[in-house]
């Protein structure tokens, strides 16, 4: 191929010259044709004619050659023009652009040869430019391109300022026509920095992969990784190529993304951000990283990606955490830590300072004390740390002062060895005191090493006492010294064994003083560790004292085994868990019989009786005393003999095992010897007990010595009450009492005396008591007798006798009132009122009695009888006499008297018979009384009654007439009507077609009105029934009945058209058919009265009053004019017209008589067009009238 | 002229009126066609038996039902329902006391006697000749008297 460098020109060539030509060929044309007619025309002549021929032609030539000159003008201009163009762009061009021939000369180079070789290289050999290094790179390939290939390499050139270049050189060949290569075109680009770039690149990319921190480019569009390195895909557990694509908020923590937006936005607009943030990664699992996004832009300023490099920081965090806690570990480490600068500056001190600060009296801020100050700059020049305690209060610090190199701080640890230090000066006190006891200690203690010929190590003042030596002496002599009998080192060697297995051992042995004396000591010796090395430990005692104690011991053992041996009670010593004999004296095997094996082979058990075993066990099964007495125990003896014993019981530990050292002394006389005097003493107590006085010893301190039970009874107490205590405490004040003063009398002067005395117990009581109290032995003896009886019968006696006196006078007063009430009776009653004796003479009278008898004064009768006054008198005193003889009295005898002056009157007599106390008739008591007037009433009143009962008789019979003729009514009257209804109501059947309408309606009078008159007979019928019968009682059920007549009385129309209510109705007592009636008279009225209505209440209830019982029926009907309600319930009384409601008017006129027979009552309530409401009230079941 | 003998209905009735009212119920049913009026108790005593005015009648057939009122002139009603009940041949006839009265003793009288029912004439027309009616429908056509 032939590469032209002046493409363009070409294709300008072929289009433009065909135009060109063709423009010439059209002008030349036409110049043609019209010149030459031109100049025809013009020529006048042929001259002319060749002339304009020839001036045309030169013409033509000169325009023809301008326009040549113009064009290749324009072509020459044109083809410089882009030559000039290519050059700029040659020159341009980085590239360096050039043709070398054949023989390898630049026959062109652009400009930018001059740049790179800094000179031109036209005409110049290749080597020459390029120099010969080069020259050798690249022959090869000019000779390849030479031989005709299209060659493309790229090498590295030496550059002109010693530098190299790599370069990408293209060379073309310029083949000619017939095929030999004239020379070749060269294309070099300078590709160094792209070489450059590209190894940068390469090490961009290595430094992308590689990066250990993870770089993630993000789309700031679509929010995604566009890719990320390895390390931020490990980061996140994945693959890269699982990473890109991943949205990249989700990559973080939700908790984080507001923070994380926050920071893009900031990079966005700062261009760099840097933050800490949580990621996400895909497993859920999160990690801390720090971010540092780098927001790229354009050009334009338009946001091409974000470029973020994560570090994962899980360790510095965790570091940072560490650390937080370190730092934090200052602020909550109990030991003072503090930081001081140089100067001596507290810049940091932890909470546990406190103390410290405290005892140097400073502050964070403020200043150590200057001795501090000056060892920290001591510490600081020389770099080493320094430890020393410090005492504040009470609390030691241990502080290391340690310099922090590099840096003018140094940081003070503080520990607090307060305990150590208590426990250091504890243990040098427990030292101290151990070394105290050591040198203290009574017994000798002697520390022997146990190598050699045992040697001692140390020995304490005791030890120096005890033998005699001084310590220096003591020291490193052998313990030989102060044994009389050494030991040979076999024994010794023995010893240590004896030790080592035993541990302690303990003997006695002598020692001797340096002074030469024996004396025996115990040893106790034990082998310890003191400072790494066994020593033997020795505590000697000395027991010489011990030694004799205990010869002392045993010898009194031995005199007490001759106690026990020789005592003359019997003694033995006896094992308190077997209960055996351990040891018996002589006196007992005496007593008891048994030999002394037999003891030791016996029981305690078994020298008593059997039937005492069980108290015995008892006994020994309650916890001993050590040392006990004990009464009243019983012994068998050998023989069967039973003795009493005291027992003396010692607990002792004979080898141990407790038992008891027991004395038994025989007291059988003892005893019966006792037994004798207390009986002798129950009989003196018993005759004192069984006598009837109290009989009290009282001694010198007046404390009662003896009482008997009669006076422990006075006293009220009971004798072991009295007994050792003192009157005082007995009788509390009775020092005071008069009484005590003759006691004390008594006992001082020791004369007897005998007084009533009066005595005041503490409870408060009083007795009476009898005393006679006379001197005694001991100090007074008193015997008492119980008078308070007595004493209180006397006085209720005298009461008794005064208040007799005062009855007696009581009595008087009211038997002269009586006395005087009787005569006032006597003289001033209207009656007759005589007493008569036995023999019916006249004891009294009273003054009425005596001036009938025609006396002035009563007492002129007495003594008189009837026979001196009354010609009938005997019958009287028959009747008197008989009275009397039977004791039962004449009662309200009427009689006729004539009285002594001539007066007749009817009297009333009662007489009654006297009896006296005993019973027996003693007189008679009569009252006589005038009835004249009484009889004479009776009289008028049996007249009257005989007039009444005829009168009666007569009414009788005029209702028996009356029922008949309501009889005769009934039946008479009726037929007659029902003749007149029934034949009109055959005229108007059977001649209904002779009847106009005229007719048949004055037939329907008739019949109308004979229907009305049997009604009207009817109701009078019932309304004078009402009046005869007789009433019956019996409870109503009101309830039932009233509901009962409603429902029989209303229609089938009737019940639908009315509401009826009904409340609840209490029973009454009445006649049921009458009430009956009521009810049906008060519903047919309302339901008839309601039947205009369309929608009718009737309502039935009842009202409660304390009195009576109301029941009412009320309706919503027509009602009634209150003004006319007198009327309502008149016979025959109506309130509507026949033509309003059809009625006789007699329904509320019977309503009536039935509740005034009743006793009960009835009215109405009602309203023009309203309703009305008729009540009628009957007293409540108890009372009503017939 | 009726047949004697053939007598279903006996009524025994003073009052005309009455009389002629019940005829007319009893008619409106076809129920008067045997019937036979006599007005005063003795009429009906020897219609019964046979005897005076009624001599020759055939006294082994009986009325169906004896309408029978109390209030009778010569024979009293309840005298005529006495004889009937105590003799042996009419003691079996239906009898029907038809009265104004509804007094107690006359009520208990009659039945004390045996009277077969006790019919108070209602005082107005219409129950009258519909009580009238229900009796003869009864006693005749719904009721089997002895043969």
């Amino acid at each position: 191929m032939n590469h032209r460098p002046f493409l363009l020109s070409t294709g300008i060539f072929k289009r433009g010259p065909l135009k060109i030509a063709g423009l010439y060929l059209l002008i030349g044309s036409l110049w043609i044709l019209f010149s030459d007619r031109l100049a025809a025309r013009m020529a006048t002549d042929q001259a002319m004619l060749t002339a304009i021929s020839i001036y045309k032609g030169w013409g033509y030539v000169l325009i023809t050659a301008i326009l040549l000159y113009w064009l290749i003008l324009r072509d020459t201009a044109a083809t410089q023009r882009s030559e000039e163009q290519l050059r700029l762009v040659t020159d341009a061009l980085p590239v360096l652009i050039s043709y070398v021939d054949a023989a390898r000369q630049y026959r062109f180079a652009n400009q930018a040869y001059e740049e790179w070789f800094g000179h031109k290289p036209l005409g110049k050999h290749i080597e020459t430019v390029l120099g010969t290094s080069a020259y050798k790179i690249i022959s090869s390939h000019v000779d390849k391109v030479l031989s005709g290939e299209i060659v493309g390499y790229e090498t590295e050139i030496p550059y002109k300022d010693g530098g190299a270049r790599f370069v990408n050189a293209m060379y073309i060949p310029d083949v000619d026509a017939d095929g030999k290569v004239k020379g070749f075109f060269a294309l070099v680009q300078d590709i160094t920095e792209r070489k450059e770039s590209a190894e940068q690149l390469r090490l961009w990319a290595d430094a992308f992969e590689g990066c250990a921190h993870g770089i993630s480019i993000g789309d700031p569009i679509t929010h995604r990784i566009v890719v990320c390195n390895p390390a931020f895909a490990a980061m996140h557990k994945c693959r890269v190529e699982e990473m890109s694509g991943t949205g990249i908020l989700s990559m973080y923590a939700p908790s984080d993304h507001a923070h994380v937006r926050r920071n893009v936005e900031k990079a966005d607009q700062l261009g760099h951000a840097s933050f800490e943030a949580r990621m996400i990664r895909k497993d859920g699992s999160t990690f801390p990283v720090q971010m540092d996004l780098v927001s790229v832009l354009g050009e334009d300023g338009e946001l091409l990606y974000r470029v973020a490099t994560a570090q994962d920081i899980t360790e510095r965090k965790q570091a940072e955490e560490e650390n937080q806690s370190l730092a934090r570990f200052p602020a909550e480490n109990p030991n003072p830590i503090l930081r001081s600068t140089q100067q001596g500056k507290i810049v940091y001190a932890n909470p546990a300072s406190k103390l410290l600060l405290r005892d140097w009296h400073s502050e964070v801020g403020g200043y150590l004390p200057p001795d501090w100050i000056n060892l920290i700059s001591e510490l600081i020049h020389t770099g080493s740390r320094k430890t020393l305690d410090v005492r504040c209060e009470d609390t030691t610090y241990s502080i290391m002062v340690v310099p922090i190199p590099d840096s003018d701080y140094v940081n003070l640890y503080g520990r607090d060895i307060t305990e150590r230090k208590q426990a250091e000066t504890a243990l040098n006190e427990s030292i101290a005191r151990l070394r105290t006891l050591f040198e203290a200690s009574p017994d000798a203690i002697l520390l022997i090493d146990p190598r050699d010929n045992w040697p001692i190590l140390d020995c304490n003042t005791a030890a120096c006492q005890m033998n005699g030596y001084t310590r220096n002496e003591l020291i490193g002599q052998s313990i030989d010294i102060l044994n009389p009998n050494p030991w040979a080192s076999a024994n010794r060697d023995e010893y240590l064994a004896r030790i080592r297995r035993e541990g302690i051992l303990r003997y006695e042995t002598p020692h001797r003083r340096k002074n030469g004396t024996e004396f025996p000591i115990e040893v106790s010796t034990s082998l310890i560790s003191l400072g790494g090395r066994d020593v033997l430990l020795g505590i000697d005692r000395d027991i010489t004292e011990r030694k004799q104690a205990e010869k002392k011991l045993r010898s009194s053992e031995e005199r007490y085994r001759y106690l026990f041996e020789n005592n003359p009670h019997p003694m033995w010593v006896y094992d308190r868990k077997a209960l055996a004999f351990l040891a018996v004296n002589e006196a007992a095997i005496a007593k008891y019989g048994y030999s002394h094996q037999e003891f030791l082979n016996m029981t305690i058990v078994d020298i008593r009786p059997p039937e005492d075993a069980d108290r015995l066990m008892k006994n020994l099964a309650q916890p001993r005393q050590p040392l006990e007495h004990s009464d009243g125990w019983r012994h068998l003896l050998k023989d069967g003999t039973l003795i009493d014993v005291e027992i003396t019981s010692h607990t002792v530990e004979v080898d141990g095992n407790e038992s008891a050292l027991v004395i038994a002394q025989d007291v059988t006389d003892r005893k019966r010897a006792e037994m004798a005097i207390r009986e002798s003493e129950m009989r003196y107590h018993h005759i004192l007990d069984a006598m009837m006085e109290g009989c009290q010893i009282i001694d010198f301190d007046w404390r009662y010595v003896y009482v008997n039970t009669v006076l422990a009874e006075q006293g009220k107490h009971k004798p072991e009450e009295l007994v050792h205590h003192t009157m005082m405490e007995m009788y509390p004040g009775i020092e005071r009492t008069e009484l005590f003063t003759i006691l004390q009398q008594c006992m001082q002067e020791r004369t007897p005396r005998r007084l009533e005395n009066h005595f005041v117990f503490p409870d408060g009581r009083i007795g009476w008591f009898e005393l006679s109290i006379q001197p005694a032995r001991e100090g007074i003896f008193i015997l008492s007798t119980d008078i308070t009886e007595r004493k209180r019968a006397q006085e209720e006696l005298q009461k008794a006798h005064d208040e007799l006196e005062l009855k007696v006078q009581e009595r008087t007063a009211a038997l002269s009132q009586t006395n005087a009430l009787l005569q006032a009776l006597m003289d001033y009653t209207p009656d007759h009122i005589y007493f008569k004796d036995i023999q019916s003479r006249f004891i009294r009278n009273s003054k009425s009695q005596a001036s009938m008898l025609g006396l002035g004064d009563p007492a002129e009768a007495v003594g008189k009888t009837d026979f001196d006054f009354f010609p009938h008198a005997a019958r009287s005193y028959d009747e008197e006499q008989e009275v009397m003889r039977s004791g039962q009295p004449l009662v309200d005898l009427e009689e006729w008297v004539v009285w002594p002056d001539g007066r007749e009157t009817w009297v009333s007599t009662t007489k009654v018979p006297l009896p006296d106390s005993d019973g027996q008739i003693i007189g008679i008591f009569g009252i006589s009384r005038d009835i004249t007037e009484r009889k004479r009433a009776e009289q008028a009143i049996q007249q009257l009654n005989a007039d009444l009962e005829k009168q009666a008789g007569q009414l009788r019979a005029a209702i028996g007439e009356l029922e008949a003729f309501s009889y005769s009514v009934s039946h008479d009257l009726r037929a007659p009507l029902r003749a007149i209804d029934g034949f009109t109501r055959i005229l108007v059947e059977d001649y209904e077609s002779s009847l106009d309408a005229e007719g048949r309606r004055v037939c329907g009078v008739i019949s109308k009105e004979a229907r009305r008159m049997g009604e009207l007979i009817d109701d009078l019928l019932a309304f004078s029934r009402l009046s005869r019968k007789e009433m019956r009682a019996a409870a109503i059920d009101m309830q039932t009945l009233a509901s009962s007549v409603f429902h029989e009385l209303a229609t089938e129309t009737d019940k639908a058209r009315i509401e009826f209510q009904i409340g609840s109705l209490p029973p009454v007592a009445g006649d049921p058919k009458l009430i009956r009636q009521v009810w049906v008279n008060l519903l047919s009225n309302a339901i008839k009265f309601t039947s205009r209505e369309k929608r009718a209440v009737i309502e039935v209830g009842s009202m409660d009053s304390r009195s009576e019982t109301i029941y009412y029926v009320r309706d919503n009907g027509t009602g009634f004019d209150m003004r006319y309600a007198g009327k309502l319930f008149g016979v025959f009384q109506r309130l509507h017209s026949e033509n309003e409601f059809e009625g006789t008017g007699v329904g509320l006129a019977i309503v009536q008589r039935v509740v005034h027979r009743h006793g009960g009552r009835v009215w109405a309530e009602g309203e023009l067009e309203k309703g009305a409401t008729f009540y009628f009230a009957l007293p409540p079941k108890e009372d009503h009238d017939d | 002229m009726i047949d004697l003998d053939a007598v279903e209905v006996l009524l025994v009735e003073d009052n005309l009126r009455d009389a002629e009212l019940t005829i007319r119920a009893l008619k409106k049913h076809n129920l008067a066609n045997q019937l036979f009026h006599v007005e005063d108790g003795a009429a009906a005593l020897d219609f019964l038996f046979g005897r005076g005015k009624f001599e020759g009648r055939r006294t082994d057939t009986s009325p169906k039902v004896v309408l029978l009122d109390l209030k009778l002139p010569k024979v009293d009603g309840l005298e005529v329902l006495r004889i009937m009940k105590s003799n042996e041949r009419t003691r079996t006839i239906p009898v029907v006391v038809v009265t104004s009265s509804a007094e107690d003793p006359d009520m208990k009288t009659a039945y004390g006697l045996g009277v077969n029912s006790y019919v108070v004439k209602p005082v107005q027309f219409d129950g009258f000749i519909e009580a009238m009616a229900k009796v003869g429908i009864y006693w005749l056509l719904v009721n089997h008297p002895p043969k």
